[in-house]
């Protein structure tokens, strides 16, 4: 069951805010139940997680301790090339991650965040995922 | 008796034996008596001299007596000389004369009574003397009015210059003034500037202390409303969500009301708890640090009363902290971390923040307070908090702020 759980299709929220980790994890499992949703509580966590289950697509907050958001992505992004990545910013950091828009990010979500476009995202991202080439 | 010494007088007669029988009468006045034999002699000895008086044979051949006053008188430099005309006494001579409006005229009889030619002589002598008298002090009168004059234009002179150096000094206090008043707007703009700046702080925190919780009361909404489209909300969760909400906006309201504390000025010192005044401090900054990878930790804080000003050391404290952060941020310090330590010593409060973050250079460190100073960019740093915290710990509170190096960075210390 072990293997079977870790082939299973993987989403990662990484946040340090434990509220909204907790929330965020719970709307996104109830809106795709078939996928199995991590957590993690700053960039380093989120690495070593990703290493293990290989998540397809990661939510993650940027201002953490340890580990910010971006050096997590592009530790990632060295390891694992597909991963996806929506990144939830306060506005002050819109910019800023938006100029290292080399990173590939797909979707950007200004906090306070909406569950309208984190959803809409995520399925965009999930879809690429199934179908490539479309 | 007065003396008539040298005193000219001029005798007139054609005949020698005359003149020295005059000359004789009037020895003993010890008289400067010039002679003449002629009329034309008397005119020219009466240009030389300024006779006191001219004694006038009027019978002389060519030109007689009456004819030689007559000249005399014409002359303006000879034309005051009393005459005494020495006549044998023919009354109808006395008309011949033609000078009476100008100066004196006397006549003696023939043969000359000696007591009368003396007196008359005497008293013309005496007029003489008496007008050279009057002359003299005339002309010293008139020396001393210049020179009082002079004097007059020198004080004169004096007092204008007076009048323009007290101008002077009247402009100068007026622009000293000005410059007092100018410097006294000048610390106030930079109290302003110093309070503004605090505040531009105080409103990021805000918005980093807000980011979160404003965060949360979104996705606790939504998901009331993503339970109920599914059909799944609980009572429950409705109330838990609830209650989250609530205590979410009591916090955010609660750091509106320190917010405003925090800017009050303090009308008079009063009694506080250092330990809660860094506690406080510590809770409004806590999410930016962190934010920026910055710890921050109060360790062995006593509770120490302090008596002072608590929104202005509370300033003081948050515009330290803020100094560290910003030098850690800069350094790109690994593992950047911020003490504050609080303890009584004596009647004294001591309080230490610090930071690791490599320590001061020692050439500014002597400048660390100085106004307007700064090591930030330009826009960056005003130079005006840690030259406000020292005012506000040392002019205000009678207390100490200073800093020092540390093994690992710097520590500021807050004594009052």
């Amino acid at each position: 069951m072990e293997g079977a759980e870790k082939r299973a299709v993987c989403l990662l929220v990484v946040e340090d805010d434990p509220e909204t980790r907790s929330t965020i994890s719970s709307v996104v499992a109830r809106r795709f139940p078939d996928i199995t949703v991590r957590v993690a509580e700053n960039g380093q966590v989120g690495l070593e997680l990703c290493k293990e289950f290989r998540p397809v697509l990661v939510i993650t907050d940027i201002n953490m301790p340890v580990m910010d958001g971006l050096r997590m992505i592009e530790e990632i992004r060295a390891v694992r090339e597909e991963t996806r990545f929506i990144v939830m910013t306060g506005y002050s950091d819109r910019y800023h991650v938006e100029n290292s828009s080399q990173l590939g990010i797909s979707g950007f979500l200004v906090k306070p965040v909406d569950l309208r476009e984190l959803f809409t995202a995520s399925e965009k991202c999930l879809k690429e995922l199934r179908h490539p080439d479309s | 008796m007065p003396s008539f010494q040298n005193i000219p007088v001029l005798i007139v007669d054609d005949r020698p034996e005359n003149l020295v029988s005059l000359q004789e009468l009037l020895r003993d006045l010890e008289l400067d008596l010039v002679q003449a034999h002629s009329g034309n002699e008397a005119l020219r000895q009466a240009l030389h001299h300024d006779f006191a008086l001219v004694l006038l044979d009027v019978q002389m051949p060519e030109m007689d007596g009456f004819e030689t006053a007559e000249l005399l008188r014409r002359n303006p430099k000879t034309r005051h000389f009393p005459i005494i005309f020495v006549t044998a006494g023919l009354r109808e001579e006395r008309h011949l004369f033609k000078g009476y409006e100008a100066g004196a005229v006397d006549y003696l009889m023939k043969p000359i009574e000696p007591e009368i030619l003396r007196s008359k002589v005497r008293v013309f002598c005496e007029l003489y003397r008496q007008r050279r008298e009057l002359e003299r002090v005339s002309l010293e009168l008139e020396r001393k009015h210049e020179e009082l004059k002079l004097k007059h234009e020198e004080l004169a002179q004096q007092n204008r210059k007076l009048q323009d150096t007290y101008q002077e000094l009247e402009e100068e206090t007026a622009q000293r003034l000005l410059a007092v008043e100018e410097l006294r707007h000048k610390d106030q703009i930079m109290l302003h500037q110093g309070r503004m700046a605090a505040m531009g702080e105080m409103l990021n925190n805000i918005a980093h202390q807000w980011r979160q919780p404003l965060n949360v009361l979104g996705l606790k909404i939504q998901e009331l409303g993503l339970s109920y489209d599914l059909e799944e909300l609980t009572p429950e969760q409705l109330h838990r969500n609830i209650n989250k909400v609530m205590e979410i906006l009591r916090h955010m309201s609660q750091t509106i009301d320190d917010f405003q504390n925090f800017t009050a000025p303090d009308k008079e010192k009063c009694r506080f708890s250092g330990k809660e005044v860094v506690e406080k401090t510590l809770s409004l900054i806590g999410e930016s640090f962190r934010a920026k990878g910055v710890v921050v930790s109060a360790e062995s804080c006593d509770e120490v009363t302090i008596f002072g000003y608590p929104n202005e050391y509370r300033q003081v404290l948050l515009n330290i902290l803020m100094n560290a952060k910003d030098a850690l941020a800069e350094r790109h310090t690994e593992g950047a971390r911020i003490v504050v330590r609080l303890w009584r010593e004596g009647e004294r409060s001591l309080l230490t923040v610090t930071d690791n973050a490599g320590g001061i250079a020692d050439e500014i460190m002597d400048r660390v307070f100085d106004a307007y100073f700064t090591t930030k960019d330009l826009g960056k740093g005003t130079g005006l908090g840690l030259f406000m915290s020292k005012v506000i710990i040392e002019k205000n509170m009678g207390g100490r702020l200073s800093v020092h190096n540390v093994p690992e960075g710097a520590e500021f210390r807050i004594e009052v």
